[in-house]
């Protein structure tokens, strides 16, 4: 299962991401495989929720049950 | 001449359907009441769907009190006006993930100038009196007399 599809299925479980612009805009950088600016995103959200990258990493780890 | 027919219609019981449509069979009651008491009713909200809310955000006593949190993440804005309303905080995500914020601070009301508080007119008069007595220095010592002439050659 590609990236692509992951998010396929995700916008199928959630249609009310179709109506969200900020969504629409982050699905169409990961689908674009634009990593620079995946990661200049990213970085952006940590530092405005006064979050660290890691600890971000982390977060995300266990909200996805990868740790 | 075509005569239309009614066929009767039977459920999966083996009941016949009434003229009434489905309603009936279903169990769904009929409203009895008057007409209008339906149609003056306001629309039930279906269960399980909020009613659309309005522009999220809370008074607040400062702007770091404000938590990333609060501001949906949906391409709208929350507003959260300080509890004096001196000020109102506008926060909104952009595309690239910056919480942009946007101060709007309650303008004073500008003191009304009158010439009394000024000075303004105060010094033009000095200026004029000053004029003046050139003027009169110029002309000579004023006697009742050039000052009646001077009123009469007007």
């Amino acid at each position: 299962m590609n990236v692509n599809q992951v998010l396929d299925t995700l916008l199928q479980r959630n249609p009310e991401m179709q109506n969200n612009p900020m969504a629409k805009q982050m699905i169409d950088v990961i689908r674009s495989g634009d990593s620079a600016k995946g990661q200049q995103i990213a970085n952006n959200l940590c530092k405005s929720n006064g979050v660290s990258p890691q600890d971000a990493i982390k977060q995300a780890q266990q909200f996805f049950g990868l740790k | 001449m075509m005569v239309p027919q009614r066929t009767q219609q039977y459920d999966a019981f083996g009941r016949p359907i009434s003229s009434y449509g489905d309603r009936m069979s279903m169990g769904i009651p009929y409203n009895y009441g008057p007409p209008n008491a339906m149609r003056n009713n306001p629309p039930a909200v279906p269960p399980g769907q909020q009613p659309a809310p309005g522009i999220p955000g809370r008074p607040v006593s400062c702007e770091q009190e404000i938590k990333p949190s609060e501001v949906p993440m949906d391409g709208g804005i929350s507003v959260f006006p300080t509890q004096d309303l001196q000020r109102i905080y506008v926060k909104g995500w952009d595309y690239n993930g910056n919480l942009n914020t946007l101060v709007f601070v309650q303008e004073m009301p500008v003191a009304q100038s009158s010439p009394e508080n000024t000075g303004v007119v105060p010094i033009q008069t000095d200026e004029i009196i000053k004029r003046l007595d050139r003027i009169e220095q110029m002309l000579g010592p004023m006697t009742p007399e050039t000052e009646a002439k001077g009123g009469e050659s007007k």
